[in-house]
């Protein structure tokens, strides 16, 4: 008979609310400010396999969540983390997930940005990715009253969903039937290494076939793919150039500092990584959503717009009233995060309030922020606090996430090729 | 701090800025204080626990939204400063 795991959170750290709080507006900071400067976007690493056929920045996302997964089994392993604040806050897994997340990477691509991305464009001064924001409530809103009602139902009585979540949706437990240290570490093994060394192979296809096609006439093209960033998207001259801070001259790092040069892909990935840690050690035992989080926001901020007018969603409107807390550490990280984003912004002279020349665009990006509110809802989460963070949890939520989403975004891409 | 470190002329999007950061983490702080822990009261009055948040934890985040928010604010009033005497040097053709 298998033994049943706990599902008592413990502390790491027992500074109170305030401490927990802190972390998360810190990480939402960096959050903010490393996506900016590095121009991250979920959405954009995906489409970009389908139209220019790089897979450089879809790399360097199989790189996060490789790391996520590595770095967070490693704190459990080690004892830094009890096994079960990592587990207790996996999601039920279902149709929803897929269903959603294709709605979600359709939506999003046509909006222009995930659900990271949106926030720090908009922060930055776009004015298509307010709509989004304005469109995600809307969506949030239409979901809540007519899709989760039936979802809930298929969930509780595990219509193509699972019942349980927790241990039950962690990997070592399916595969070992365990949540013992050993069974931990070699699932984090297992998950990590593949998607990292997948990640660095993907990135170095890309930049050897571009170092091939560049003009070579006189060495021209080679000394201008030596010359170029390697991790800004174009081409480096080793495929693991920009995997290392550490590889960074020191005039590299000096114009990252001072903000004259965009953080490349895979040093972003690490400071991103950094920042879902921190809230992982700090937020264990106070908070289940203790990873990064960033859709949910979306609903909780129509709430909140809507709190000074005298209506509170909680108390009677479906999903508001039994599945979001009225607030969680998630709001500090994501204001804070659009802080950060508009320091970076700001401070680099890239802050511009920017109107599409095509009105439409804004059209598109409000409907599009309408599927990214119904999609993100549907499926439990975005791109964010459900993909990269399950993969950080050991779940496998994120990979149906991952390859729906994929799916969806090709879908978009295919949709704006008749469009155009 | 910018690429653009000659300016033909100055942007007074530099100095509204910061002051939009300022007005916006006063009024986040503002809005959190009066608004969130009552409508979680309202939650208790009308016996729905299931969304319901602790007062420790509501207390957790006002604590520390407001040190951010004197962070914030700081900084905005640092920028904006910043900004005004690159102002009045634009304008002495400085």
């Amino acid at each position: 008979m298998l033994s049943v795991p706990t599902m008592l959170p413990q502390h790491v750290f027992s500074f109170g609310y305030i401490f927990v709080y802190a972390a998360f507006g810190v990480s939402g900071f960096v959050l903010g400010w490393v996506a900016q400067r590095g121009n991250y976007c979920f959405v954009n690493a995906m489409s970009s396999i389908f139209t220019t056929k790089s897979y450089d920045r879809f790399g360097a996302l199989l790189i996060l969540f490789g790391i996520s997964a590595l770095l967070t089994g490693l704190l459990v392993v080690v004892g830094v983390v009890p096994a079960v604040d990592q587990y207790y806050d996996n999601y039920f897994s279902g149709w929803y997930i897929v269903v959603g997340a294709t709605i979600f990477g359709f939506g999003a691509t046509m909006a222009g940005g995930c659900n990271l991305s949106m926030l720090y464009r908009a922060a930055s001064g776009y004015v298509q990715n307010w709509l989004e924001l304005v469109g995600m409530m809307v969506g949030t809103y239409i979901f809540a009253v007519v899709i989760w009602p039936f979802q809930s139902f298929t969930m509780a009585n595990g219509i193509l969903s699972t019942k349980l979540g927790a241990y039950t949706e962690y990997l070592p437990y399916d595969i070992f039937h365990s949540v013992s240290q050993v069974s931990i570490g070699i699932t984090a093994v297992a998950l990590g290494f593949p998607l990292v060394a997948l990640g660095l192979f993907l990135q170095r296809k890309t930049r050897s076939k571009r170092l091939i096609q560049a003009p070579v006439v006189s060495g021209a093209g080679i000394s201008r793919a030596l010359a170029a960033p390697s991790s800004t998207g174009r081409v480096g001259p080793f495929p693991f150039a920009g995997l290392s801070g550490a590889r960074l001259g020191l005039s590299d790092a000096k114009e990252m500092l001072l903000l004259r040069r965009p953080y490349g892909a895979n040093f972003s990935t690490l400071l991103l990584a950094g920042a879902l840690l921190l809230v992982f050690v700090a937020g264990a035992g106070y908070t289940f959503n203790y990873l990064v989080i960033t859709s949910s926001d979306g609903g909780r901020f129509l709430e909140y717009l809507l709190m000074p007018f005298g209506v509170n969603l909680a108390l009677s409107t479906p999903w508001y009233n039994d599945a979001l807390p009225i607030l969680d550490p998630s709001v500090l990280m994501v204001v804070a995060l659009i802080v950060g984003a508009f320091m970076a912004s700001f401070l680099s002279g890239d802050f511009k309030i920017r109107v599409p020349h095509q009105r439409k665009r804004l059209v598109i990006g409000f409907s599009g922020g309408i599927l990214v509110g119904i999609g993100v809802r549907t499926a439990l989460g975005c791109n964010v606090g459900l993909m990269w963070t399950s993969f950080a949890q050991l779940g496998y939520d994120g990979i149906l996430f991952l390859f729906a989403m994929l799916f969806g975004v090709w879908i978009a891409i295919r949709v704006q090729r008749h469009l155009v | 701090m910018s690429t653009r470190a000659t300016p033909q002329r100055f942007s007074y999007a530099r100095l509204i800025a910061p002051v939009l950061l300022i007005v916006f983490a006063a009024g986040w702080y503002h809005f959190s204080v009066v608004y969130i822990p009552q409508a979680n009261s309202q939650l208790v009055a009308n016996d729905n626990l299931s969304v319901y948040v602790p007062v420790q934890q509501i207390q957790g985040y006002l604590a520390a939204l407001l040190d951010a928010t004197y962070l914030i604010i700081s900084a905005g009033v640092i920028l904006f400063a910043y900004y005004l005497v690159k102002l009045f040097r634009f304008r002495s053709g400085r």
